[in-house]
């Protein structure tokens, strides 16, 4: 009989329980009898039933608090517990053992067919009950497995990163001296050949930074507090002045709101799309970028609008990829700006795309969530004035 | 005339002599003096204090055993020490690196150039931060 579900029979009259017991045993279940409630969570404490057949109007112990027993305690929660009752018949008993934790209410008399259908339709949905939340857990543990797999390779990612740093910036700053020092006794090749080291240790150098920052972004959880992106638009455009100065560009920028995240990581989004705005200007076009918020369903949505060289609709995805590249060494980069945008961006629960073509300048858009705090300035946003730093 | 020096606190030789030499290049009447932890750092300074303290402070936090941090606090919370510049010269571009450094009291933060020319650069500055003259009369 293994495999077959295990019933108690619960009835304290005895030609009830008989009759049941023989239809139960006879449909091939392994069947306990017991007269009375305490018999039966007895019973139940011994055997681990799959399932209790149980009269309502027991000697002892009432059968709807025996079910109350049996669902509270969690050895024995997953019974399935049938209650049946040729006495309690009305809508409200049937409606107090149901809301007692009863699986189902039967009232006698019931067609033998019927109650073994029943019970049997009962195991089934148990069963269907158990594989789903053995199918629950198993990916549960797939899934805790995969962030710790994930976990495991941005520490990865950052250790590498940063450990193959420090021997590298040894080469280049040699490299660099060397060719100081040692270019007037080499020969023309061998100069060339310097060159090349030095090169390639600077590009290598290069993307490990970069994906030493990319790695940072995402292994550091960042900081929640409200920040005023109008006091870090002036610390984005110092760390950018070389790059501005150098092509005259002209930055427009509107009124900003406040947002919740961390100003560090915001402020090197911004960076990262107007430092490109400078970049991929057009020759011998005078940038003009323009920074400017708008409110929409519960977000900002932030914009940096360039008149630059723009990009091909087939790219407009594939450039939040990291270390994805438009352009050759003609214009330098490793291609990890924009994925440590969109990496930021996401963690702050905002969204990134940007809208262009070419010839037609770029228009990079992000959205954040509004603050929920009534913070400073942010949410009385009034038409804007736009102010215009230009440096020469 | 009080000669212009610094201490230098760094445990990676290359880095140092890189130093070493961009500075000889800019300003070779600026002493040197280098150690390479944080121990042997606040040992320079408790044996100068008073005689021959350093001009300037350049240090790198990521140092064995202690962190240049330690130094910067100490000289920071120090009567005798407190009004020696204390630059942060390091290769962590993390900015809570340098918001800390900040907030110690670190009169600026560099981050470790990766080629000689940026050494040049930045050794530039160094020097431009050494204090013209002792501002205030040592006790002895």
């Amino acid at each position: 009989m293994a495999g077959a579900a295990t019933i108690i029979n619960v009835d304290d009259y005895e030609p009830a329980r008989y009759a049941r017991g023989r239809v139960l045993l006879h449909a091939g279940f392994n069947v306990y009898d017991a007269a009375s409630g305490s018999d039966a969570l007895s019973l139940i404490a011994k055997h681990n039933p799959d399932l209790i057949l149980l009269d309502v109007h027991l000697p002892d112990v009432n059968g709807i608090e025996v079910c109350r027993r049996i669902k509270s305690a969690p050895s024995s929660s997953s019974v399935i517990v049938l209650q049946i009752s040729a006495s309690a018949t009305a809508a409200p008993q049937a409606t107090a053992a149901l809301d007692s934790g009863a699986d189902a209410y039967l009232t006698e008399p019931v067609d033998p067919e019927v109650l073994v259908a029943t019970v049997k339709a009962l195991l089934r949905l148990r069963k269907a009950e158990r594989e789903l939340s053995a199918a629950n857990e198993r990916l549960r543990l797939l899934n805790q497995e995969l962030y710790r797999s994930n976990e495991d390779l941005q520490q990865f990612a950052f250790a590498a990163s940063h450990d193959l740093q420090e021997p590298l910036r040894t080469v280049t700053s040699f490299v660099s001296l060397l060719e100081r020092s040692a270019a007037p006794k080499l020969s023309a090749a061998e100069l060339e050949y310097l060159k090349y080291i030095a090169d390639g240790s600077r590009r290598m150098w290069a993307l490990i930074d970069d994906l030493l920052s990319y790695s940072q972004v995402g292994r550091k959880p960042s900081a929640r507090e409200v920040v005023d992106l109008n006091t870090v638009l002036p610390w984005v455009l110092e760390n950018l002045r070389e790059g501005i100065s150098e092509s005259g560009a002209d930055i427009q920028m509107d009124r900003l709101p406040s947002v919740s995240g961390d100003e560090a990581q915001l402020g090197q989004v911004f960076q990262n799309l107007i430092g490109n705005a400078i970049k991929y200007s057009r020759p011998g076009t005078k940038p003009i970028i323009h920074v400017s918020a708008s409110q929409q369903n519960q977000h900002w949505r932030i914009t940096v609008q360039d008149n630059g060289i723009g990009i091909d609709a087939s790219y407009l995805q594939v450039i939040f990829s990291p270390f994805k590249r438009l352009h050759g060494r003609e214009i330098p980069g490793t291609g990890i700006g924009l994925a440590v945008c969109r990496r930021v961006i996401e963690a702050h629960g905002g969204e990134i795309w940007v809208e262009s073509a070419p010839g037609r300048g770029s228009t990079f858009c992000f959205t954040l969530p509004e603050t929920t705090s009534s913070a400073d300035g942010g949410d009385t946003l009034v038409a804007p004035p736009a102010s215009t730093i230009q440096e020469h | 005339l009080t000669k212009r020096s610094i201490l230098y606190v760094e445990d990676d030789d290359a880095a140092a002599l890189l130093v070493q030499i961009a500075l000889e290049e800019f300003d070779a009447s600026v002493q040197c003096y280098r150690v390479s932890d944080v121990d042997h750092a606040l040992e320079f300074l408790s044996t100068a204090d008073g005689v021959l303290p350093p001009s300037l402070i350049l240090l790198d936090l990521n140092l064995p055993r202690k962190s240049g941090f330690e130094v910067l606090a100490t000289v920071r919370q120090s009567k005798s020490f407190d009004d020696i510049p204390v630059v942060v010269f390091t290769s962590s571009a993390a900015l809570t690196d340098k918001n800390k450094s900040l907030a110690l009291g670190a009169k600026a933060y560099i981050r470790k150039p990766s080629t000689f020319d940026e050494y040049l650069s930045a050794l530039r500055d160094v020097i431009k931060m050494i204090p013209e003259e002792q501002t205030r009369p040592r006790e002895s």
